[in-house]
C-alpha cells in the first residue's frame, strides 16, 4: 500500500500504474545515458522486487531495462578477485564453474537462498538494491567483504553493502559489478536454518599475521551488521576447539540497538553466539 | 463401531473430484475472472490512522479526473440507505462516517474506467484526520483511561439461548458482547484438592486465502446482481436487501468457485461498496482487493484465556471457571458468534461437575476479527489442552492417564441438555499415541538438544447453529442428474462429496451428477458454508432430496409398469424389477411425449429447536481433532523442530477419503504454522508490521515436519449420510497445545503464549 | 558508435505462447499476468499476492517458472511461454495434470495452475527428483489449503508416469 499523508492508504499495484516509457540500452554507457535523460527512472534487472515497489507506491516515469546489457551478466576471475556482474541471476551465479571454484562456500550459500523460482529470475544486484532485510544477498556479501561498484557518468564508485544501506549509492548510478577477494578466502559458511528469525554468514580470510573472521548477522527486520575479529592464529583445529570463546568475542560487538519486534538483542546475542560457535566448530573439516 | 453398512459404491470412494478437471486445466472461473461489458473498477481509500475523527473529506479533484465515474464518501450515501452491516451487531459502515477505527478502515471509494484512474483519483482526495486514543489490544482497550470506542450503541441483538447459556450486549466499556455459560454450582471448588489458575495467550493469524476478496455488482435496471467470492450467499443477499432497502427477489447473488475462505468470506465484505458504486454510476462495478487489503479486512481472534480449574489428587477434573477475552478488532463482525463458541468449548472433551465461563468481545483499533477455521475452538483448545497437561504434571500424573480418566464417553452429553459426543475419544487418543510411540518413549536428553512428546485433543461442536439447509435434486429424461444446493465449493470438496451422496442414493455414477452454479434465484436456501457443516447438515438435506427423487421416479415407474413400487430398484437411470431392466427414458417419453420430463424433489434439514440445549438446539455433531507431536528443542538456540506430527479426525464415515485427508493435512499444517511462527505482528500503536505477502510468513512445503501424517478415523457415529460428519476444522485444534506439551516434556518449561518461538524458549530457560 | 536510443511506451511483442505465435503491441507497463488474463482472456493464470511471493501466477518462460505478476509482457519477447491452458493436448490433460487429479492434490484450486506448471518445469529439469528436491521446488509456491503432502505425492506420481511414458 502507498501512504499519502493527505489522503490515506492507497492500494497501488502494477495494474494501476500510470503509463511509463521503456529504454532498452545495449551497454552500460547507454544505460547511464538513459538514466540521465529520464525524469523519474527505475531500473529493471530481474524485476522480481519491482512489483512490490509498485505496491508500495513507486510510479516511475521511465524504466531502464538492463536485459540487453551483456556486460552486466559477465563473471570473471583472475585468481585474486572475482567480478560478478550485477545482473547475474542467482541460478547462473551459483552454478557458474568459476564461482564454484573460486569461492566454493559462498557458492553453496548462494545456491540456498530464496527458492528455485526466485533463483532463476532474480539477480544479485537486484537483491542488493532492493534493500530489504528479508533478502539474503546483503548478508552473504557483507560476510564476504564484497565491494559494490557503481558506475556513474563521472566514473566508478566503490561501496560496501553497509554503505548501500546507509543510502550512499549515487543518484542515477548503476550497480555494475560485485567484486570479491578470493585468494585469501579460506572458508565461508551460511547458517539459515533459523531464518527469518536470525541468519548469519561467516568468512575466514588469511591475513599476514593470522586470520580475519567476518561474521554478518541479520534478522527479518534488521539489516546485516558486520562483526569482525582478528585472530593471530591460522590453526583451524584450534579455532574449532575454541569456537565458543571466539564466538563470544565476536558477538560482544553486537550493537546495543540490534533488536527487533520479534528477536530481542539478548536473544540474538545468545543464539548468534551459539550458531557462530557451531559453524566454527566445523571449520577444520572444510 | 456401528453396524457394517450395505455395500456402498459411490460413497467411501476417492472419486476424482468433480471440480478437478476445471481446476487443473485453468478453466475454473473465480470472482476475479468475472467481467461484464462496461464494467468499472473500484478502489478503496483506507485510513492511515488507528483511531481518528474524520474531520473533512474533499473529493472535488478526484471527481473531476478523467475516467472517474463515481466517488463514494459519507456525503454520497443516500438517506434511505442503511450504511451499516454486521452479524449480531450492525456496527460497520460501508465507508467511514465520523470515525476511522483501525489502520485500513475504509474511508471512501472510487469507481473508474481503469484501476489506474481509480487509484489516481484516490491519491487526489484530501482527508483531514484528528487522532483519538488508540486501543492497541485487549488490555489497552480495557484500561480505565481508554475512552469508549463506540459511544453510541450500534443496532444489535442477542439471540435466544437455552439452558445455562446467556449473553449481553455492551456489558461494559469497550466490550461489545459477552457470552456466558454455566452449569453446576461454584461450591464444587470447595471440594477440590487443588485449584490451579493459569493464563494463556492466543495469537492472531489472517486467513491468507490466495483468491482476494472480490465482487462484481451490477445494479442497473432496478435489479441488483452481485458476483461474490462468498461463503454464504443467502445472508449476503439479506444484508444487501436490508442495507439498500430492496426486496430480496430483486437481488441475485452468484457465487463462482471460491479460492479459499477459511471463514473470512462471509456476509458483506466488498459487496456494499460495489453495489453502492454501481447504483451511483449506473454501470457494473468490480471491487477486487489486494492481498495487503485482505490482511486489513478480516482476521482470526487473538485471545487471553484465564482458566481456574479445580481438580482432585487423582486427576479427576471437577470445576472450571474461565474468563476469555477475545480481541474483536475495530468492528464486531462475527465476534459475538465466536464468543459463544470459544466460551462454550473451553471445557474441552471432559466431564465436569461445574462450569462457569464468560467470553467477552473486546473492541480494539485493529483489523476486525471474524470467523476463522476453528472458530473459538482453536483458542479454547490451546488453553484447555495446555492446562490439562500442566495440571497432570503438577500432580505427577501421566498426561495420557489424566485425559483418559476424564474424557467423556461415546454418546455422553457434552453438557446438560446437549447432544452426546459422537466419537469414542479414547479410541482416537490411543490411535495417535500408538502412531507416535508415546507410551514408553525414551529420549536421551543429556545434551543441549532435547526431545519430547506431547498429545492433545482439540474439541468443538460442529454443524453450526440455526442452519437450515435445503437442497433439490433433479433427473432429466436421459438420467442426467442436477444437484442444486447452496453449499459453496471453497476447496473443501463439498461439490464432489454431496454429488457422491446423490449418486449413491440414485444408484448412478458420480460423473452423472452436475452441481448447479449457485444463484440465489434458483438455488435452494442455505445459511452458509461454515462450521464444517457441508456433510452433516447440507448432506442430510441432499440425501433427503435424493431419496425423495428416487421415490418419485420409482412411483412413476411403478405406475407405468403397473407393478408394486416396493419391488423396484433404481440403477443408473434404469428401473430394476427382478431380473428385468427397464430403462427410464422410454417410460418417460411414452408418458410425457417427445419433450420428456424432469423429475425434481426437495430435501430439508435443520436440527429441532430445543430450549433445554444451551445453544437452543443440540449440536449436530462433535468435531474432534487428536494430535500427537514429537519435538526436538535446541536449548542453546531455542530452535524447535517438529520431528513427527500425527493428527487425526473422525469423519464418522469418509464420503471421499482423499478429500478428507486433504482437509486434515491442510488444517494440521495451518495449526502448526500458528504454533511456531505465523502471526500478525501489531505494534503498540495499532500498526500492522507484517501486513504484506513477503513479511507475513505462511507455511511452505519445507515447513512440513520430517514425519507428517494425518489419520482419518471412521468410527461411524456421525449423523450425516452413511454415518458421516464434518472434517474441515478438526486437526487445526490440537496442534498448538500438543507442541507446547511436547516442549514441556522435552525441556521442562511451559510456554503459554503463541507462537512458541526460539526467543520464548530461551527466555523461559533464562538464557536470553 | 552510440546509437540513438528512444524510450517507447508501446512494445512490438512477438513470442510463442502455448506453441502458437503471438504478435501484438503491448503497453510497456503491462505485466505478463494481466496480458494473459485480461488481454488474451486466458483466465487460468491467477493473481494471488501480486508480489511474486505466492506463485499462483507462475507461467513458464523458456521452460523456467516465472511469477507472471512480476514480469512485464515485453520481457517475453522472442521467448517460449507456456500458460496452464497450453499444457493439455487436444483436450487431453497432461500427465502432470492427471496426477494432480488422481491424488486430489488441490482444494480451492487457486494455486493449482502455478503448482502444475512449476511441476512441469521441475520434471523437465530433473526427471527423477528426490523428495528433497521436490520439497525445495514446491516451496517456491504457496498453497493454503492442502498442507502440500498430496501435492508432493502428485509430483512423485507424475515423475513415475512420465518416466514410464519415456520408456519404449
Amino acid at each position: 500500500m502507498q501512504l499519502i499523508p493527505s489522503a490515506g492508504l492507497v492500494p497501488t499495484s502494477a495494474r494501476s500504474l500510470p503509463r511509463f516509457k521503456l529504454y532498452e540500452p545495449r551497454s552500460i554507457a547507454q544505460a547511464l545515458d538513459a538514466l540521465a535523460a529520464a525524469a523519474n527512472p527505475v531500473v529493471l534487472a530481474g524485476g522480481t522486487d519491482l512489483v512490490a515497489r509498485f505496491n508500495e507506491g513507486l510510479s516511475p516515469g521511465e524504466m531502464v531495462s538492463l536485459a540487453h546489457v551483456a556486460e552486466l551478466r559477465s563473471i570473471a576471475a583472475d585468481g585474486v578477485t572475482l567480478r560478478i556482474g550485477a545482473c547475474v541471476s542467482h541460478d547462473a551465479g551459483c552454478t557458474n564453474a568459476i564461482v564454484r571454484e573460486q569461492i566454493p562456500g559462498f557458492s553453496r550459500a548462494w545456491a540456498r537462498i530464496a527458492n528455485p523460482r526466485i533463483r532463476f529470475n532474480a539477480t544479485l544486484g537486484g537483491n542488493l538494491m532492493a534493500l530489504r532485510p528479508r533478502y539474503e544477498c546483503s548478508l552473504l556479501l557483507t560476510a564476504a567483504r564484497a565491494r559494490l561498484e557503481f558506475t556513474t557518468s563521472a566514473g566508478t564508485i566503490t561501496l560496501t553493502p553497509q554503505d548501500l544501506w546507509a543510502g550512499h549509492a549515487p543518484a542515477r548510478s548503476l550497480l555494475t559489478t560485485i567484486t570479491l577477494d578470493t585468494a585469501d578466502l579460506l572458508w565461508y559458511a551460511y547458517e539459515r536454518s533459523m531464518r527469518p528469525l536470525i541468519t548469519l554468514a561467516t568468512g575466514l580470510r588469511r591475513r599476514p599475521d593470522g586470520l580475519l573472521l567476518s561474521c554478518a548477522v541479520a534478522t527479518e527486520y534488521l539489516r546485516p551488521v558486520l562483526l569482525e575479529l582478528e585472530m593471530d592464529t591460522t590453526d583451524l583445529p584450534s579455532i574449532a576447539r575454541n569456537s565458543r570463546e571466539i564466538a563470544k568475542n565476536v558477538f560482544a560487538q553486537l550493537p546495543g540497538t540490534f533488536s527487533d519486534p520479534v528477536a530481542t538483542r539478548a536473544y540474538c546475542l545468545a543464539a548468534g553466539t551459539t550458531l557462530l560457535a557451531r559453524q566454527l566448530a566445523g571449520v577444520a573439516h572444510a | 463401531m456401528s453396524a457394517v453398512q450395505p455395500t456402498l459404491k459411490q460413497v467411501g470412494v476417492s472419486a476424482p473430484r468433480s471440480d478437478a478437471h476445471a481446476k487443473v486445466s485453468g478453466r475454473a472461473i473465480y470472482g476475479p475472472d468475472i467481467t461484464l461489458p462496461g464494467m468499472l473498477h473500484a478502489k478503496l481509500l483506507r485510513s492511515p490512522r488507528a483511531h481518528a475523527r474524520v474531520v473533512s473529506i474533499d473529493a472535488t479533484a478526484a471527481r473531476a479526473m478523467p475516467g472517474v465515474r463515481a466517488v463514494l464518501t459519507r456525503d454520497e450515501i443516500p438517506k434511505n440507505i442503511v450504511p451499516f452491516y454486521g452479524y449480531f451487531i450492525k456496527d460497520q459502515p460501508m465507508v467511514a462516517l465520523d470515525t476511522v477505527r483501525y489502520i485500513g478502515d475504509i474511508v471512501c471509494a472510487v469507481a473508474a474506467d481503469t484501476e489506474a484512474a481509480a487509484v489516481q483519483a484516490l491519491q487526489a482526495i484530501k482527508v483531514v484526520y484528528e487522532d483519538l486514543p488508540v486501543a492497541s489490544g485487549i488490555e489497552a482497550a480495557l484500561q480505565p483511561e481508554m475512552p469508549a470506542l463506540f459511544e453510541q450503541a450500534p443496532m444489535g441483538i442477542v439471540p435466544p439461548y437455552g439452558q445455562g447459556a446467556s449473553a449481553v450486549l455492551r456489558p461494559r466499556k469497550n466490550v461489545c458482547y459477552e457470552f456466558a455459560y454455566s452449569t453446576g454450582s461454584a461450591d464444587a471448588f470447595a471440594g477440590c484438592d487443588h485449584v490451579f489458575e493459569d493464563e494463556f495467550r492466543f495469537s492472531r493469524m489472517t486467513h491468507y486465502h490466495l483468491e482476494p476478496f472480490v465482487s462484481v455488482a451490477d445494479a442497473r435496471a432496478g435489479q441488483i446482481q452481485v458476483w461474490a467470492s462468498c461463503q454464504n450467499p443467502f445472508p449476503l443477499r439479506k444484508e444487501i436487501a436490508r442495507m439498500f432497502k430492496r426486496p430480496e427477489n430483486q437481488i441475485t447473488v452468484h457465487v463462482p468457485y471460491v479460492g479459499g475462505g477459511f471463514g473470512s468470506k462471509n456476509n458483506v465484505k466488498t459487496e456494499a461498496v460495489s453495489v453502492m458504486l454501481s447504483l451511483m454510476s449506473g454501470r457494473p462495478v468490480r471491487l477486487c482487493l489486494t492481498m495487503e487489503e485482505s490482511f486489513l479486512t478480516n482476521t482470526q481472534h487473538a485471545a487471553i484465556l484465564r482458566l481456574k480449574t479445580g481438580v482432585m489428587n487423582d486427576g479427576t477434573l471437577i470445576a472450571r471457571e474461565s474468563e476469555i477475552l477475545l480481541d474483536a478488532g475495530a468492528y464486531s463482525d462475527a465476534s459475538p458468534l465466536v464468543a459463544e463458541k470459544a466460551g462454550y468449548r473451553v471445557p474441552g472433551p471432559y466431564r465436569w461437575k461445574h462450569i462457569n465461563t464468560t467470553c467477552a468481545c473486546v473492541m480494539t483499533n485493529t483489523a476486525p476479527a471474524g470467523p476463522f477455521r476453528g472458530f473459538g475452538g482453536t483458542q479454547a483448545s490451546w488453553a484447555s489442552e495446555s492446562q490439562v497437561d500442566m495440571i497432570a504434571r503438577r500432580l505427577g500424573i501421566d498426561p495420557y492417564e489424566m485425559r483418559m480418566r476424564n474424557l467423556l464417553a461415546l454418546h455422553e452429553p457434552f453438557m446438560p441438555g446437549e447432544s452426546g459426543v459422537d466419537s469414542d475419544m479414547r479410541e482416537g487418543l490411543d490411535l495417535v499415541c500408538e502412531a507416535i510411540g508415546y507410551h514408553g518413549r525414551k529420549h536421551d536428553n543429556s545434551g543441549p538438544v532435547k526431545r519430547g512428546m506431547g498429545i492433545a485433543i482439540g474439541f468443538k461442536d460442529g454443524g453450526g447453529v440455526n442452519k437450515p439447509a435445503q437442497a433439490r435434486v433433479k433427473m432429466s429424461t436421459n438420467g442426467d442428474v442436477f444437484l442444486q444446493c447452496g453449499t459453496v465449493e471453497i476447496g473443501q470438496g463439498a461439490h464432489t462429496t454431496l454429488a457422491q451422496v446423490v449418486a449413491e442414493v440414485l444408484g448412478t455414477r458420480v460423473e452423472r451428477i452436475s452441481y448447479a452454479r449457485i444463484n440465489t434465484d434458483f438455488t435452494p436456501f442455505d445459511q452458509g458454508t461454515n462450521a464444517s457443516s457441508g456433510v452433516a447438515v447440507m448432506g442430510r438435506a441432499v440425501m433427503r432430496a435424493a431419496e425423495a427423487l428416487r421415490c418419485q421416479i420409482l412411483e412413476f415407474a411403478a405406475r407405468e409398469m403397473k407393478v408394486p413400487v416396493a419391488e423396484l430398484a433404481l440403477e443408473d437411470a434404469t428401473i430394476v424389477y427382478g431380473d428385468k431392466r427397464q430403462p427410464l427414458a422410454p417410460l418417460v417419453m411414452r408418458h410425457f411425449g417427445g419433450t420428456g420430463y424432469e423429475f425434481s424433489a426437495d430435501g430439508y434439514y435443520k436440527p429441532e429447536l430445543d430450549h433445554h440445549a444451551p445453544l437452543e438446539a443440540q449440536c449436530v455433531f462433535w468435531e474432534i481433532g487428536w494430535g500427537a507431536v514429537e519435538v526436538e528443542v535446541d536449548t542453546e538456540t531455542g530452535q524447535i523442530k517438529v520431528l513427527k506430527l500425527v493428527a487425526s479426525g473422525d469423519t464418522g464415515r469418509s464420503l471421499n477419503p482423499l478429500v478428507c485427508r486433504g482437509q486434515e493435512d491442510g488444517a494440521a499444517l495451518m495449526g502448526l504454522a500458528q504454533t511456531l511462527f505465523e502471526r500478525m505482528v501489531y505494534d503498540g500503536s495499532g500498526r500492522l508490521l507484517n501486513g504484506d505477502p513477503l513479511t507475513y510468513r505462511v507455511p511452505l512445503a519445507e515447513d512440513l515436519p520430517r514425519e507428517f501424517s494425518t489419520i482419518t478415523q471412521e468410527q461411524g457415529h456421525g449423523p450425516g449420510p452413511y454415518g458421516s460428519k464434518g472434517a474441515g476444522e478438526a486437526t487445526i485444534l490440537p496442534i498448538a497445545s500438543a507442541v507446547a506439551n511436547a516442549v514441556h516434556d522435552a525441556i521442562g518449561v511451559r510456554i503459554t503464549e503463541l507462537p512458541i518461538t526460539p526467543v520464548k524458549i530461551l527466555e523461559a530457560l533464562g538464557r536470553a | 558508435m552510440p546509437e540513438t536510443m528512444t524510450a517507447v511506451s508501446e512494445y512490438p511483442l512477438e513470442f510463442r505462447l502455448n506453441n502458437q505465435p503471438v504478435r501484438c503491441r503491448v503497453p510497456v507497463e503491462r505485466t505478463l499476468a494481466d496480458f494473459l488474463h485480461d488481454d488474451l482472456g486466458l483466465t487460468g493464470t491467477k493473481l494471488g499476492c501480486s508480489r511474486g511471493v505466492c506463485g499462483a501466477c507462475v507461467t513458464l518462460v523458456d521452460g523456467k517458472p516465472v511469477a507472471s505478476c512480476s514480469t512485464f509482457a515485453f520481457q517475453v519477447n522472442g521467448r517460449e511461454v507456456l500458460s496452464i491452458e497450453g499444457l493439455e493436448t487436444d483436450g487431453v490433460l497432461h500427465t502432470i495434470q492427471q496426477a494432480f487429479v488422481a491424488r486430489s492434490a488441490f482444494q480451492c484450486g487457486y494455486c493449482t495452475a502455478g503448482m502444475v506448471l512449476l511441476t512441469k518445469s521441475l520434471l523437465d529439469h530433473h526427471p527423477e527428483p528426490s523428495r528433497e528436491l521436490i520439497v525445495e521446488w514446491i516451496s517456491s509456491n504457496v498453497c493454503r489449503c492442502t498442507g502440500y503432502a498430496l501435492i508432493i505425492e502428485a509430483v512423485e506420481e507424475a515423475a513415475r508416469k512420465l518416466r514410464a511414458e519415456r520408456q519404449p
